[in-house]
């Protein structure tokens, strides 16, 4: 990963692939020896969302804030107080999963004055092969309406092209292809690619790759 | 052709743009919102209506409206909404007009939980609203199959002039898979002389109706209607079978949990048992006709839902008690575990008797 700040944001449009990249990229950041706190911040999807994943990391050490499990399928926008506490680096790292689309970048917007200018780094999470954000146009699109909803400016793209079970190397290669050309015209630069962990040996790119583990299986 | 990552609730959206729906109305909720925020997006794209209505009830009779006019037409909500729109749904009915009515079921009764569950069953299956009706219920168990499952749901309910319901539950909705989209593919929308467009268009006054004052005239009605599902019931029923021929112990299951009883059928056949799978996609119709076959071939059957025991009950009637019928479920939102599927397969497979 280029970019390390105290926080990392990760947003995107709704089946981006946001949550898998941010809770992978907690567990690269543990690995490396960081001391590193995840927040759920997603007020949208009760299904398949980070809290889901609690247990598998505190298993691993890393520390996770959540709505309370009581209140995780109430369908309330419920966040935990904790959040301000990482806000603040008082527990070293944080790691953001925020909601997809304009409508769960909302959440973040209350937290604005609260993060640090300098002290974060707010990426968007892009999967080409998700309808609304397939090419350039529908990537700038979401890019401006979390923008605008979070009132925070998007530093950087993930490059997470996948089809999720059905992803080989070239649905991976074909994609990236789709976001570099959104770097380019975007003038966001790409701070890495995610990849299932078995194809990551297969791919040569001049980026770094966040190798992924998948945290949130469906019941089969 | 062309691949894409959808959402199941996407895919509703999706599959009934392909199927040349252009006219949406709704309200939110979850766990079926999405389907409204992607049509929202994509209907004005394609030239189509999004309306987001002040209820449940205002979006039914919408969709009653654009019917008459020859819409193809589609409403979505889950299980509480759904509710709301019985009456709506019997007045479609008792119309003949063609819709789709998507309904990605909660935990219930009441306000219930946004958790996945299947407890709409009885409902859906049984008509729903209020006389003497029935709607074809459709249960799709992956992405793709939502997708495809759109056009069919259109195709049937502009074949039969009426409702037809696609059923899925949280998790249908909410998970993510790969998909191959035909985006070349035309649709053809058959012609509705009877649609109430006005005298412009036709020579005769069009008029649709559920009144029917007249006693003869209402039974007339019902055995048109009557007529037609039994020719629905010979014509589109529809199931999948998996592992059958040679199945001691037949699951049956539809929907996620189909999904997760196929998992189990491998496991079980990896220990030794010879497990099968009965997996509806006509929930009404229902496949009588294989259940009763399996009643000839396999030792016991056993029904999984994430209810306490709705298409149970249309698992016996098919059983016709040759077998004894045993159900698993669980409720208020809560996912069987393949495991628990599992033991209770190893339960029965060694138990005799009857009943839960």
């Amino acid at each position: 990963m280029k970019t390390q700040k105290q926080l990392s944001l990760f947003a995107g449009g709704f089946g981006s692939g946001k949550t898998e990249v941010a809770l992978n990229y907690a567990v690269n950041l543990h690995q490396k020896g960081f001391p590193v706190t995840v927040v759920d911040l997603d007020i949208l999807n009760h299904y398949f969302r980070a809290g889901t994943a609690k247990k598998s990391l505190e298993k691993m050490g890393i520390a996770m804030i959540s709505p309370r499990e009581e209140l995780a399928y109430a369908d309330l926008p419920a966040l935990s107080p904790g959040i301000y506490s990482v806000l603040q680096g008082g527990k070293g790292y944080g790691v953001l999963d925020i909601g997809g689309d304009d409508l769960g970048a909302i959440a973040l917007s209350r937290f604005r004055e609260d993060i640090p200018e300098d002290g974060h780094c707010f990426f968007l999470v892009v999967n080409p092969y998700r309808p609304m954000t397939a090419d350039v146009k529908g990537i700038d699109k979401v890019k401006r309406s979390i923008e605008s909803a979070s009132r925070l400016k998007i530093h950087a793209l993930v490059s997470n092209p996948n089809l999720g079970h059905g992803t080989d190397i070239e649905t991976v290669m074909n994609g990236h292809q789709i976001v570099m050309k959104a770097s380019e015209e975007l003038g966001l630069p790409v701070d890495f690619l995610s990849i299932r962990r078995d194809l990551a040996d297969l791919i040569a790119v001049e980026l770094p790759l966040l190798p992924m583990d998948l945290f949130i299986k469906p019941p089969w | 052709m062309r691949r894409f990552l959808m959402k199941g609730n996407d895919a509703i959206g999706e599959g009934a743009i392909l199927a040349g729906c252009r006219h949406f109305f709704g309200y939110p909720i979850t766990p079926q919102s999405e389907v409204a925020h992607y049509l929202a997006k994509r209907l004005p794209e394609v030239g189509g209506l999004f309306m987001q209505a002040e209820s449940e009830l205002a979006s039914i009779n919408l969709v009653f409206g654009a019917a008459c006019a020859g819409a193809r037409v589609m409403t979505a909500s889950s299980s509480p909404g759904v509710s709301l729109m019985q009456e709506g749904l019997s007045f479609l009915a008792g119309s003949e007009l063609p819709c789709v009515l998507v309904n990605i079921m909660r935990g219930g009764p009441g306000l219930g939980n946004i958790g996945p569950s299947q407890g709409d069953y009885f409902q859906a299956t049984r008509g729903g609203g209020h006389g003497d009706y029935y709607t074809i219920v459709l249960a799709p168990n992956s992405v793709q199959e939502i997708l495809d499952i759109m056009k069919k749901a259109f195709d049937l309910s502009d074949m039969y002039r009426m409702p037809v319901v696609v059923m899925a539950d949280g998790i249908m909705g909410q998970m993510m898979e790969p998909v191959v989209i035909d985006e070349e593919k035309s649709v053809e929308i058959p012609p509705r002389p009877w649609a109430t467009i006005g005298r412009d268009y036709h020579e005769d006054r069009n008029e649709i109706n559920s009144l029917f004052v007249v006693l003869e005239e209402m039974e007339e009605v019902n055995l048109r209607l009557l007529h037609k599902y039994e020719e629905i019931r010979a014509k589109e029923t529809l199931c999948e079978e998996y592992m059958l021929n040679d199945a001691e112990v037949a699951l049956v299951a539809f929907g996620t949990v189909s999904r997760i009883c196929r998992a189990v059928v491998d496991k079980a056949r990896e220990q030794g048992i010879r497990a099968g799978l009965i997996r509806p996609i006509t929930l009404w119709p229902f496949p009588y006709d294989v259940i009763s076959r399996a009643a000839k071939s396999a030792q016991c059957l056993l029904a999984v839902e994430m209810n306490m025991g709705q298409m149970f009950e249309d698992v016996e009637i098919g059983a016709k008690g040759r077998v004894p019928v045993y159900h698993y479920g669980r409720l208020g939102g809560m996912v069987p575990l393949a495991k628990d599927i599992l033991e209770e397969l190893k339960k029965v497979s060694e138990r005799g008797g009857t009943g839960r």
